[in-house]
Protein backbone atom coordinates (compact mmCIF):
# COMPACT_ATOMS: atom_id res chain seq x y z
CA UNK A 1 0.00 0.00 0.00
CA UNK A 2 1.61 3.39 -1.09
CA UNK A 3 -0.63 6.67 -0.64
CA UNK A 4 -0.88 8.76 -3.37
CA UNK A 5 -0.91 12.40 -2.21
CA UNK A 6 -4.96 12.72 -2.25
CA UNK A 7 -5.44 9.55 -0.54
CA UNK A 8 -3.73 11.10 2.46
CA UNK A 9 -4.93 14.23 2.61
CA UNK A 10 -8.83 12.45 2.01
CA UNK A 11 -7.47 10.14 5.15
CA UNK A 12 -6.60 13.17 6.88
CA UNK A 13 -10.12 14.89 6.38
CA UNK A 14 -11.18 11.45 8.11
CA UNK A 15 -9.09 11.61 10.91
CA UNK A 16 -9.71 15.75 11.61
CA UNK A 17 -5.78 16.51 11.76
CA UNK A 18 -3.87 18.83 9.36
CA UNK A 19 -0.11 18.48 8.94
CA UNK A 20 2.33 20.16 7.64
CA UNK A 21 4.23 18.57 4.66
CA UNK A 22 6.89 17.16 6.35
CA UNK A 23 4.33 15.16 8.90
CA UNK A 24 2.56 13.98 5.81
CA UNK A 25 5.31 12.58 4.75
CA UNK A 26 6.54 11.06 7.89
CA UNK A 27 3.13 9.35 8.80
CA UNK A 28 2.19 8.30 5.67
CA UNK A 29 5.54 6.13 5.51
CA UNK A 30 5.40 5.01 8.96
CA UNK A 31 1.67 4.03 8.24
CA UNK A 32 3.18 1.99 5.36
CA UNK A 33 5.30 0.40 7.40
CA UNK A 34 2.72 -1.11 9.52
CA UNK A 35 0.08 -2.06 6.41
CA UNK A 36 3.51 -3.92 4.65
CA UNK A 37 4.02 -6.02 8.10
CA UNK A 38 -0.09 -6.22 7.98
CA UNK A 39 -0.31 -7.43 4.65
CA UNK A 40 0.45 -11.20 5.49
CA UNK A 41 -3.13 -11.43 7.33
CA UNK A 42 -4.49 -11.21 4.01
CA UNK A 43 -3.22 -14.73 3.69
CA UNK A 44 -4.66 -16.47 6.37
CA UNK A 45 -7.50 -18.89 5.67
CA UNK A 46 -10.39 -17.08 7.68
CA UNK A 47 -13.31 -19.12 5.55
CA UNK A 48 -16.36 -19.74 7.35
CA UNK A 49 -14.60 -17.94 10.60
CA UNK A 50 -16.78 -15.93 12.36
CA UNK A 51 -15.60 -12.00 13.05
CA UNK A 52 -15.03 -11.20 17.03
CA UNK A 53 -15.84 -7.93 18.33
CA UNK A 54 -16.74 -8.15 21.90
CA UNK A 55 -14.62 -11.12 23.58
CA UNK A 56 -16.73 -11.91 26.74
CA UNK A 57 -19.91 -13.25 25.02
CA UNK A 58 -21.85 -9.96 25.49
CA UNK A 59 -24.48 -8.28 23.75
CA UNK A 60 -27.52 -6.35 23.41
CA UNK A 61 -26.93 -5.41 27.40
CA UNK A 62 -30.14 -3.00 28.05
CA UNK A 63 -31.06 -1.56 31.27
CA UNK A 64 -33.89 0.37 32.28
CA UNK A 65 -34.33 3.97 31.27
CA UNK A 66 -34.53 5.63 34.59
CA UNK A 67 -32.62 8.85 35.09
CA UNK A 68 -30.26 8.89 38.26
CA UNK A 69 -29.11 11.80 40.54
CA UNK A 70 -25.51 11.98 39.15
CA UNK A 71 -27.35 12.34 35.63
CA UNK A 72 -29.52 15.36 36.81
CA UNK A 73 -26.47 16.96 38.70
CA UNK A 74 -24.00 16.42 35.86
CA UNK A 75 -25.08 18.82 33.15
CA UNK A 76 -24.29 21.92 34.51
CA UNK A 77 -20.61 20.60 35.75
CA UNK A 78 -20.05 19.67 32.68
CA UNK A 79 -20.70 22.75 30.43
CA UNK A 80 -17.96 24.13 33.34
CA UNK A 81 -15.24 22.04 31.81
CA UNK A 82 -15.66 23.80 28.34
CA UNK A 83 -13.39 26.71 27.21
CA UNK A 84 -16.05 28.00 24.90
CA UNK A 85 -18.46 30.47 25.25
CA UNK A 86 -21.44 28.98 26.94
CA UNK A 87 -24.80 30.63 26.64
CA UNK A 88 -28.29 28.72 27.87
CA UNK A 89 -27.06 25.96 29.27
CA UNK A 90 -25.19 25.51 25.65
CA UNK A 91 -21.92 25.60 24.24
CA UNK A 92 -21.75 28.08 21.67
CA UNK A 93 -19.67 26.79 18.37
CA UNK A 94 -18.19 28.84 15.25
CA UNK A 95 -20.23 28.77 11.97
CA UNK A 96 -20.31 25.77 10.57
CA UNK A 97 -19.66 27.17 7.18
CA UNK B 1 9.11 -9.99 47.38
CA UNK B 2 7.70 -8.31 50.66
CA UNK B 3 4.47 -7.39 50.86
CA UNK B 4 4.10 -3.80 51.43
CA UNK B 5 0.76 -3.89 52.42
CA UNK B 6 1.11 -6.58 55.42
CA UNK B 7 4.06 -4.75 56.41
CA UNK B 8 2.61 -0.95 56.69
CA UNK B 9 -0.72 -3.25 57.82
CA UNK B 10 1.20 -3.70 60.88
CA UNK B 11 2.49 -0.62 61.65
CA UNK B 12 -0.26 1.07 61.17
CA UNK B 13 -3.05 -1.25 63.56
CA UNK B 14 -0.14 -1.16 66.12
CA UNK B 15 -0.41 2.47 66.08
CA UNK B 16 3.51 2.16 65.50
CA UNK B 17 2.94 5.52 62.53
CA UNK B 18 -0.07 7.14 62.16
CA UNK B 19 -1.66 7.34 58.21
CA UNK B 20 -0.60 10.60 58.22
CA UNK B 21 2.80 10.16 59.12
CA UNK B 22 3.43 7.58 57.09
CA UNK B 23 1.27 10.00 53.74
CA UNK B 24 4.04 12.52 54.51
CA UNK B 25 6.46 10.24 54.48
CA UNK B 26 4.75 8.77 50.65
CA UNK B 27 4.37 12.39 49.16
CA UNK B 28 8.29 12.95 50.08
CA UNK B 29 9.45 10.03 48.44
CA UNK B 30 7.13 10.60 45.37
CA UNK B 31 8.34 14.02 45.04
CA UNK B 32 12.15 12.61 45.18
CA UNK B 33 11.07 9.52 42.50
CA UNK B 34 9.69 12.27 40.36
CA UNK B 35 12.91 14.27 40.50
CA UNK B 36 14.76 11.06 39.15
CA UNK B 37 12.35 9.26 37.21
CA UNK B 38 9.44 11.86 35.69
CA UNK B 39 6.61 8.65 37.04
CA UNK B 40 4.21 12.01 38.32
CA UNK B 41 1.69 13.56 36.31
CA UNK B 42 0.63 15.64 39.46
CA UNK B 43 1.22 14.83 43.03
CA UNK B 44 -1.80 15.72 45.12
CA UNK B 45 -0.33 16.54 48.67
CA UNK B 46 -2.60 18.69 49.78
CA UNK B 47 -5.68 16.45 48.97
CA UNK B 48 -3.53 12.81 50.46
CA UNK B 49 -2.74 14.85 53.33
CA UNK B 50 -6.01 15.89 54.06
CA UNK B 51 -7.59 12.52 53.64
CA UNK B 52 -5.01 11.31 55.82
CA UNK B 53 -5.83 13.05 58.64
CA UNK B 54 -9.70 11.97 58.05
CA UNK B 55 -8.29 8.61 58.08
CA UNK B 56 -7.04 8.75 61.21
CA UNK B 57 -9.91 8.97 62.97
CA UNK B 58 -11.47 6.07 61.62
CA UNK B 59 -11.57 2.59 61.81
CA UNK B 60 -9.38 0.44 59.43
CA UNK B 61 -12.69 -1.43 57.69
CA UNK B 62 -10.09 -2.96 54.97
CA UNK B 63 -6.80 -3.51 54.47
CA UNK B 64 -5.88 -0.78 52.59
CA UNK B 65 -7.59 1.70 55.19
CA UNK B 66 -4.37 4.29 54.90
CA UNK B 67 -2.17 2.94 52.88
CA UNK B 68 -0.75 5.81 50.04
CA UNK B 69 -1.34 4.57 46.57
CA UNK B 70 -1.42 6.32 43.15
CA UNK B 71 -3.59 5.99 39.77
CA UNK B 72 -2.52 6.38 36.09
CA UNK B 73 -3.42 9.60 34.58
CA UNK B 74 -6.06 8.19 32.25
CA UNK B 75 -8.12 7.34 35.87
CA UNK B 76 -10.68 9.93 36.19
CA UNK B 77 -10.40 11.68 40.09
CA UNK B 78 -12.84 14.13 41.28
CA UNK B 79 -11.29 17.49 41.87
CA UNK B 80 -7.86 16.33 40.92
CA UNK B 81 -6.51 17.24 37.47
CA UNK B 82 -6.56 13.73 34.95
CA UNK B 83 -4.28 14.81 31.55
CA UNK B 84 -3.68 11.46 30.41
CA UNK B 85 -0.53 12.46 29.62
CA UNK B 86 -1.96 14.57 27.12
CA UNK B 87 -1.65 18.36 26.28
CA UNK B 88 -5.14 18.19 24.86
CA UNK B 89 -6.70 17.57 28.36
CA UNK B 90 -4.30 20.37 30.30
CA UNK B 91 -5.65 21.57 33.13
CA UNK B 92 -8.79 19.53 32.73
CA UNK B 93 -10.41 18.68 36.46
CA UNK B 94 -13.41 15.25 36.53
CA UNK B 95 -16.09 16.14 38.51
CA UNK B 96 -16.66 12.41 39.32
CA UNK B 97 -14.70 9.46 40.07
CA UNK B 98 -13.90 6.45 37.65
CA UNK B 99 -14.98 2.98 39.82
CA UNK B 100 -11.94 2.24 40.42
CA UNK B 101 -10.83 5.42 42.33
CA UNK B 102 -14.19 4.89 43.91
CA UNK B 103 -13.71 1.78 45.11
CA UNK B 104 -10.66 2.31 46.49
CA UNK B 105 -11.27 5.65 47.97
CA UNK B 106 -14.43 3.82 50.12
CA UNK B 107 -11.32 1.11 51.33
CA UNK B 108 -9.67 3.83 53.07
CA UNK B 109 -7.08 3.83 50.58
CA UNK B 110 -4.97 7.57 50.14
CA UNK B 111 -4.54 8.74 46.67
CA UNK B 112 -1.42 10.62 46.67
CA UNK B 113 -1.29 11.27 43.01
CA UNK B 114 -1.54 10.22 39.19
CA UNK B 115 1.22 8.73 37.50
CA UNK B 116 2.80 9.43 34.41
CA UNK B 117 2.26 7.15 31.06
CA UNK B 118 2.04 7.21 27.41
CA UNK B 119 -0.41 9.91 25.82
CA UNK B 120 -3.91 7.92 25.81
CA UNK B 121 -2.21 5.02 26.96
CA UNK B 122 -0.78 4.57 23.31
CA UNK B 123 2.66 3.53 23.52
CA UNK B 124 4.76 0.72 25.20
CA UNK B 125 7.72 2.99 26.65
CA UNK B 126 6.31 6.25 28.51
CA UNK B 127 8.25 8.36 25.20
CA UNK B 128 4.92 9.92 24.25
CA UNK B 129 3.80 11.42 27.42
CA UNK B 130 3.57 15.26 26.44
CA UNK B 131 4.46 16.02 30.21
CA UNK B 132 8.12 14.24 29.58
CA UNK B 133 9.68 10.42 29.60
CA UNK B 134 9.50 8.33 32.03
CA UNK B 135 13.02 6.78 33.40
CA UNK B 136 13.52 3.53 34.32
CA UNK B 137 14.19 3.73 38.28
CA UNK B 138 16.63 1.05 38.06
CA UNK B 139 18.89 2.48 35.52
CA UNK B 140 17.44 6.20 34.16
CA UNK B 141 19.02 5.66 31.10
CA UNK B 142 16.39 3.13 30.32
CA UNK B 143 12.45 3.06 29.49
CA UNK B 144 9.91 1.97 32.61
CA UNK B 145 8.09 0.64 29.60
CA UNK B 146 4.23 1.92 28.97
CA UNK B 147 1.65 2.63 28.48
CA UNK B 148 2.16 2.46 32.58
CA UNK B 149 5.51 3.26 32.86
CA UNK B 150 4.86 5.94 35.65
CA UNK B 151 2.48 3.81 38.01
CA UNK B 152 5.62 0.86 37.40
CA UNK B 153 8.10 3.07 38.11
CA UNK B 154 6.56 4.85 41.31
CA UNK B 155 5.93 1.55 42.51
CA UNK B 156 9.39 0.00 41.94
CA UNK B 157 11.15 3.02 43.69
CA UNK B 158 8.55 2.82 46.84
CA UNK B 159 7.02 5.82 45.78
CA UNK B 160 3.37 4.19 45.90
CA UNK B 161 2.11 1.09 47.99
CA UNK B 162 0.51 0.23 44.77
CA UNK B 163 -0.77 1.54 41.54
CA UNK B 164 -3.63 1.07 39.09
CA UNK B 165 -2.65 0.91 35.30
CA UNK B 166 -4.23 -0.11 32.47
CA UNK B 167 -3.29 -2.99 29.82
CA UNK B 168 -4.79 -3.15 26.33
CA UNK B 169 -2.15 -5.01 24.66
CA UNK B 170 0.36 -5.20 27.41
CA UNK B 171 0.59 -1.38 29.37
CA UNK B 172 0.26 -3.42 33.00
CA UNK B 173 2.81 -6.43 32.66
CA UNK B 174 5.38 -4.99 30.15
CA UNK B 175 6.55 -2.12 32.19
CA UNK B 176 6.23 -4.21 35.10
CA UNK B 177 8.52 -6.86 33.67
CA UNK B 178 11.31 -3.97 33.17
CA UNK B 179 10.43 -2.28 36.46
CA UNK B 180 10.53 -5.66 38.72
CA UNK B 181 7.24 -5.14 39.92
CA UNK B 182 4.02 -7.28 39.51
CA UNK B 183 1.78 -6.60 37.29
CA UNK B 184 -2.18 -8.22 36.38
CA UNK B 185 -3.69 -7.82 33.65
CA UNK B 186 -7.50 -9.05 34.42
CA UNK B 187 -10.05 -10.42 32.51
CA UNK B 188 -11.66 -8.06 30.24
CA UNK B 189 -14.75 -6.44 31.83
CA UNK B 190 -13.47 -7.77 35.54
CA UNK B 191 -12.80 -4.35 36.45
CA UNK B 192 -14.98 -1.73 35.45
CA UNK B 193 -13.64 0.81 33.30
CA UNK B 194 -16.12 3.56 34.15
CA UNK B 195 -14.35 6.59 34.18
CA UNK B 196 -11.32 4.87 32.47
CA UNK B 197 -10.32 6.91 29.44
CA UNK B 198 -11.20 4.30 26.28
CA UNK B 199 -8.69 3.19 24.15
CA UNK B 200 -9.49 0.56 22.43
CA UNK B 201 -12.41 -0.71 23.73
CA UNK B 202 -12.89 -3.78 23.22
CA UNK B 203 -9.19 -4.42 24.56
CA UNK B 204 -8.87 -2.24 27.57
CA UNK B 205 -8.70 -3.49 31.24
CA UNK B 206 -7.84 -2.27 34.43
CA UNK B 207 -5.23 -3.54 37.02
CA UNK B 208 -3.13 -3.47 39.47
CA UNK B 209 0.59 -2.76 39.92
CA UNK B 210 2.09 -4.02 43.56
CA UNK B 211 5.63 -5.13 44.61
CA UNK B 212 3.81 -8.61 45.69
CA UNK B 213 1.62 -11.21 44.34
CA UNK B 214 -0.32 -10.94 47.43
CA UNK B 215 -0.71 -7.56 47.21
CA UNK B 216 -1.75 -7.49 43.58
CA UNK B 217 -4.53 -10.09 45.04
CA UNK B 218 -5.64 -7.84 47.73
CA UNK B 219 -5.74 -4.67 45.46
CA UNK B 220 -8.19 -7.01 43.06
CA UNK B 221 -10.35 -7.81 45.49
CA UNK B 222 -11.14 -3.94 46.24
CA UNK B 223 -11.90 -3.24 42.38
CA UNK B 224 -12.80 -6.21 40.65
CA UNK B 225 -16.90 -6.67 40.23
CA UNK B 226 -19.61 -5.34 38.02
CA UNK B 227 -20.36 -1.78 37.92
CA UNK B 228 -23.81 -0.35 36.76
CA UNK B 229 -21.78 1.94 34.96
CA UNK B 230 -20.01 -0.56 32.61
CA UNK B 231 -22.36 -2.58 30.63
CA UNK B 232 -19.26 -4.55 29.86
CA UNK B 233 -18.21 -5.18 33.19
CA UNK B 234 -18.73 -8.94 34.95
CA UNK B 235 -21.22 -10.15 36.74
CA UNK B 236 -20.35 -11.67 39.91
CA UNK B 237 -19.96 -13.43 42.13
CA UNK B 238 -16.40 -13.45 41.89
CA UNK B 239 -14.28 -14.73 45.37
CA UNK B 240 -11.77 -13.71 47.16
CA UNK B 241 -8.11 -13.42 45.21
CA UNK B 242 -6.49 -13.71 48.13
CA UNK B 243 -7.80 -16.97 49.16
CA UNK B 244 -5.49 -18.80 45.98
CA UNK B 245 -2.26 -17.03 47.30
CA UNK B 246 -0.33 -19.77 48.97
CA UNK B 247 -2.35 -23.04 47.39
CA UNK B 248 -0.53 -26.10 46.41
CA UNK B 249 0.59 -26.14 42.54
CA UNK B 250 0.65 -30.36 43.24
CA UNK B 251 -1.19 -31.31 39.57
CA UNK B 252 -1.01 -28.59 37.91
CA UNK B 253 0.16 -28.55 34.44
CA UNK B 254 1.77 -25.68 33.00
CA UNK B 255 1.89 -25.06 29.27
CA UNK B 256 4.91 -22.82 27.68
CA UNK B 257 4.31 -21.89 23.94
CA UNK B 258 6.79 -23.25 21.50
CA UNK B 259 6.30 -20.26 19.29
CA UNK B 260 7.22 -17.82 22.05
CA UNK B 261 9.99 -19.97 23.16
CA UNK B 262 10.98 -19.74 19.06
CA UNK B 263 11.12 -15.98 19.40
CA UNK B 264 13.88 -15.71 22.69
CA UNK B 265 17.54 -15.53 22.52
CA UNK B 266 19.16 -18.54 24.57
CA UNK B 267 20.13 -15.99 27.84
CA UNK B 268 16.10 -15.43 28.00
CA UNK B 269 15.30 -18.62 27.39
CA UNK B 270 17.21 -20.39 30.18
CA UNK B 271 15.77 -17.84 32.33
CA UNK B 272 12.45 -18.49 31.73
CA UNK B 273 12.57 -22.42 31.81
CA UNK B 274 14.66 -22.44 34.46
CA UNK B 275 12.31 -20.65 36.57
CA UNK B 276 9.63 -22.94 35.26
CA UNK B 277 11.79 -25.75 36.67
CA UNK B 278 11.51 -25.06 40.15
CA UNK B 279 7.32 -25.48 40.17
CA UNK B 280 8.39 -29.48 39.03
CA UNK B 281 9.87 -29.93 42.63
CA UNK B 282 6.64 -28.84 44.11
CA UNK B 283 4.04 -31.21 41.84
CA UNK B 284 4.06 -29.06 38.63
CA UNK B 285 4.34 -30.04 35.23
CA UNK B 286 5.79 -28.49 32.30
CA UNK B 287 4.99 -29.21 28.68
CA UNK B 288 5.37 -27.44 25.87
CA UNK B 289 2.30 -26.06 23.88
CA UNK B 290 1.56 -24.80 20.72
CA UNK B 291 -0.40 -21.48 19.82
CA UNK B 292 -0.12 -21.17 16.10
CA UNK B 293 -1.66 -17.90 15.33
CA UNK B 294 0.71 -15.94 17.53
CA UNK B 295 2.52 -14.82 14.17
CA UNK B 296 -0.52 -12.95 13.51
CA UNK B 297 -1.19 -11.45 16.79
CA UNK B 298 0.82 -8.28 16.19
CA UNK B 299 -0.89 -7.32 13.20
CA UNK B 300 -4.09 -8.28 14.51
CA UNK B 301 -3.65 -5.79 17.20
CA UNK B 302 -2.24 -2.94 15.40
CA UNK B 303 -4.78 -3.07 13.15
CA UNK B 304 -7.76 -3.13 15.67
CA UNK B 305 -6.64 -0.98 18.49
CA UNK B 306 -6.00 2.07 16.35
CA UNK B 307 -9.74 1.25 14.55
CA UNK B 308 -11.20 1.41 17.89
CA UNK B 309 -8.58 4.18 19.33
CA UNK B 310 -9.69 6.50 15.83
CA UNK B 311 -13.08 6.20 17.44
CA UNK B 312 -12.75 7.08 20.59
CA UNK B 313 -10.54 9.57 19.73
CA UNK B 314 -12.74 11.58 18.00
CA UNK B 315 -14.45 13.43 21.48
CA UNK B 316 -11.36 15.41 21.50
CA UNK B 317 -12.18 18.44 19.48
CA UNK B 318 -11.65 21.16 22.42
CA UNK B 319 -15.56 21.51 22.52
CA UNK B 320 -16.50 20.46 26.09
CA UNK B 321 -12.90 20.04 27.77
CA UNK B 322 -9.17 20.82 26.39
CA UNK B 323 -7.88 23.88 25.13
CA UNK B 324 -9.55 25.77 22.65
CA UNK B 325 -7.93 27.95 19.82
CA UNK B 326 -9.82 31.42 19.80
CA UNK B 327 -11.26 32.98 16.78
CA UNK B 328 -11.02 30.09 14.31
CA UNK B 329 -12.74 30.61 10.91
CA UNK B 330 -15.56 27.77 11.38
CA UNK B 331 -16.18 25.04 13.61
CA UNK B 332 -14.19 22.73 10.83
CA UNK B 333 -10.94 25.04 11.75
CA UNK B 334 -11.71 24.49 15.43
CA UNK B 335 -11.42 20.92 15.33
CA UNK B 336 -8.77 20.73 12.73
CA UNK B 337 -6.55 23.03 14.84
CA UNK B 338 -7.05 21.90 18.29
CA UNK B 339 -6.60 18.36 17.48
CA UNK B 340 -3.38 18.68 15.65
CA UNK B 341 -2.74 21.11 18.36
CA UNK B 342 -3.36 19.07 21.16
CA UNK B 343 -2.79 15.17 20.25
CA UNK B 344 0.34 13.89 20.38
CA UNK B 345 2.94 12.11 17.44
CA UNK B 346 1.72 8.33 18.70
CA UNK B 347 -2.12 9.46 19.06
CA UNK B 348 -1.89 11.25 15.60
CA UNK B 349 -0.55 8.14 14.07
CA UNK B 350 -3.10 5.72 15.45
CA UNK B 351 -5.54 7.89 14.17
CA UNK B 352 -4.48 8.35 11.36
CA UNK B 353 -3.69 4.29 10.77
CA UNK B 354 -7.26 3.52 12.21
CA UNK B 355 -9.11 6.11 10.08
CA UNK B 356 -7.90 4.26 7.21
CA UNK B 357 -8.37 0.70 8.20
CA UNK B 358 -12.15 1.17 8.46
CA UNK B 359 -12.57 3.43 5.63
CA UNK B 360 -14.65 2.27 2.21
CA UNK B 361 -12.88 -0.10 0.11
CA UNK B 362 -10.03 -1.24 3.03
CA UNK B 363 -12.50 -2.11 5.26
CA UNK B 364 -12.96 -6.08 4.61
CA UNK B 365 -9.31 -6.05 3.40
CA UNK B 366 -8.02 -4.86 7.00
CA UNK B 367 -10.65 -4.46 9.77
CA UNK B 368 -13.03 -7.29 9.10
CA UNK B 369 -9.79 -9.82 8.03
CA UNK B 370 -8.14 -8.99 11.56
CA UNK B 371 -11.65 -9.61 13.51
CA UNK B 372 -11.39 -13.11 11.88
CA UNK B 373 -7.78 -13.62 12.81
CA UNK B 374 -9.10 -12.44 16.82
CA UNK B 375 -11.31 -15.42 16.72
CA UNK B 376 -8.48 -17.71 15.73
CA UNK B 377 -6.31 -16.54 18.13
CA UNK B 378 -9.20 -16.86 20.57
CA UNK B 379 -9.61 -21.03 19.72
CA UNK B 380 -5.49 -20.76 19.77
CA UNK B 381 -5.76 -20.23 23.56
CA UNK B 382 -9.40 -22.26 24.41
CA UNK B 383 -7.48 -25.40 22.48
CA UNK B 384 -4.07 -24.85 24.73
CA UNK B 385 -6.48 -24.61 27.70
CA UNK B 386 -7.69 -27.93 27.66
CA UNK B 387 -4.69 -29.81 28.07
CA UNK B 388 -3.23 -26.80 30.50
CA UNK B 389 -4.22 -24.99 33.29
CA UNK B 390 -1.76 -22.08 33.25
CA UNK B 391 0.56 -20.93 30.00
CA UNK B 392 3.72 -19.69 30.86
CA UNK B 393 6.20 -17.95 28.98
CA UNK B 394 8.21 -14.21 28.83
CA UNK B 395 6.60 -10.88 29.14
CA UNK B 396 9.38 -9.39 27.11
CA UNK B 397 11.45 -9.96 24.32
CA UNK B 398 14.64 -8.25 26.33
CA UNK B 399 15.28 -6.19 29.57
CA UNK B 400 14.32 -2.65 29.14
CA UNK B 401 15.53 -0.82 26.01
CA UNK B 402 17.83 2.67 26.11
CA UNK B 403 15.11 5.66 25.93
CA UNK B 404 15.31 7.10 22.35
CA UNK B 405 16.41 3.47 21.33
CA UNK B 406 13.71 2.75 19.25
CA UNK B 407 12.46 5.23 16.63
CA UNK B 408 10.55 3.01 14.07
CA UNK B 409 6.99 2.53 15.56
CA UNK B 410 7.58 -1.01 14.00
CA UNK B 411 10.24 -1.58 15.91
CA UNK B 412 8.29 -0.31 19.56
CA UNK B 413 5.37 -2.16 18.41
CA UNK B 414 7.33 -5.62 18.16
CA UNK B 415 8.07 -5.20 22.04
CA UNK B 416 4.48 -6.52 22.73
CA UNK B 417 4.86 -9.43 20.76
CA UNK B 418 4.15 -11.83 23.99
CA UNK B 419 1.32 -9.43 25.45
CA UNK B 420 -0.89 -8.69 23.11
CA UNK B 421 -2.03 -12.35 21.78
CA UNK B 422 -3.63 -12.56 25.32
CA UNK B 423 -5.13 -9.01 25.39
CA UNK B 424 -7.06 -10.25 22.12
CA UNK B 425 -8.47 -13.21 23.72
CA UNK B 426 -9.49 -11.34 26.47
CA UNK B 427 -7.55 -13.58 29.08
CA UNK B 428 -5.95 -12.67 32.37
CA UNK B 429 -2.18 -12.28 32.90
CA UNK B 430 0.47 -11.64 34.96
CA UNK B 431 4.02 -10.71 35.21
CA UNK B 432 6.57 -11.51 37.95
CA UNK B 433 10.19 -10.29 38.24
CA UNK B 434 12.45 -13.99 38.27
CA UNK B 435 15.68 -12.43 37.82
CA UNK B 436 17.70 -9.62 36.20
CA UNK B 437 20.42 -9.00 33.66
CA UNK B 438 23.01 -6.07 33.64
CA UNK B 439 20.75 -4.62 36.68
CA UNK B 440 17.56 -4.77 34.99
CA UNK B 441 14.33 -7.21 35.81
CA UNK B 442 13.33 -10.11 34.12
CA UNK B 443 9.76 -10.53 34.42
CA UNK B 444 7.94 -13.87 33.38
CA UNK B 445 4.58 -14.25 32.21
CA UNK B 446 1.45 -16.43 33.35
CA UNK B 447 -1.72 -16.62 31.57
CA UNK B 448 -5.29 -18.14 32.30
CA UNK B 449 -8.20 -18.92 30.66
CA UNK B 450 -10.90 -16.01 31.18
CA UNK B 451 -11.99 -15.44 35.06
CA UNK B 452 -8.93 -17.56 36.09
CA UNK B 453 -7.21 -14.85 37.97
CA UNK B 454 -7.35 -17.64 41.03
CA UNK B 455 -4.91 -19.99 39.19
CA UNK B 456 -2.55 -16.83 38.38
CA UNK B 457 -2.05 -15.49 42.08
CA UNK B 458 -1.69 -19.46 42.93
CA UNK B 459 1.84 -20.59 40.69
CA UNK B 460 2.59 -16.83 40.96
CA UNK B 461 2.94 -16.57 44.55
CA UNK B 462 4.71 -20.64 44.72
CA UNK B 463 7.00 -19.04 42.01
CA UNK B 464 7.63 -15.90 43.87
CA UNK B 465 7.95 -17.92 47.07
CA UNK B 466 10.95 -20.39 45.41
CA UNK B 467 12.89 -17.90 43.79
CA UNK B 468 12.69 -14.55 46.23
CA UNK B 469 13.42 -11.82 43.70
CA UNK B 470 14.53 -8.88 44.75
CA UNK B 471 17.14 -6.04 43.23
Amino acid sequence: MKFTKEQFKKLEELSKLRLSVEDELRYATDIEGVLAYAEELSAVDTTGVLPTSQVTGLSNIQRTDDVTQQELESGSTLLAHSNQEVEMKQIKVPNVL
Amino acid sequence: MISKIKVLRELLDNKKVSILELTQEYIEKAKATQKKTNAFTYIAEHEALEAAASADTQEASSPLHGLPYSLKDIISTKGIPTTASSKMLEGYVPTFDATVAERLKASGAILIGKNNCDEFAMGGSNENSAYGVVKNPHNTSKVPGGSSGGSAAAVADGASVFSIGTDTGGSIRQPAAFCGVVGTKVTYGLVPRHGVMAMASSFDTVGPITSSVYDSAVVLDHIAGQSSHDMTSIKGPLGSYVDAIGKSVDGMTIGVPKEYLELLDESMKTTIMSSLDLLKAKGATIKVVSLPQTKHALSTYYILVPAEASSNMSRYDGLRYGPTVTEPKNLEELYLANRTNGLGDEVKRRILLGSFVLSHGYYDAYYLQAQKVRTLIIQDFANAFKDVDVIAGPVTPSVAFDIGGKKDPMDLYKEDVFTIPASCAGIPGMSIPVSSKGGLPIGLQLLAPQQGEGRLFTVASMLEELIGFSL
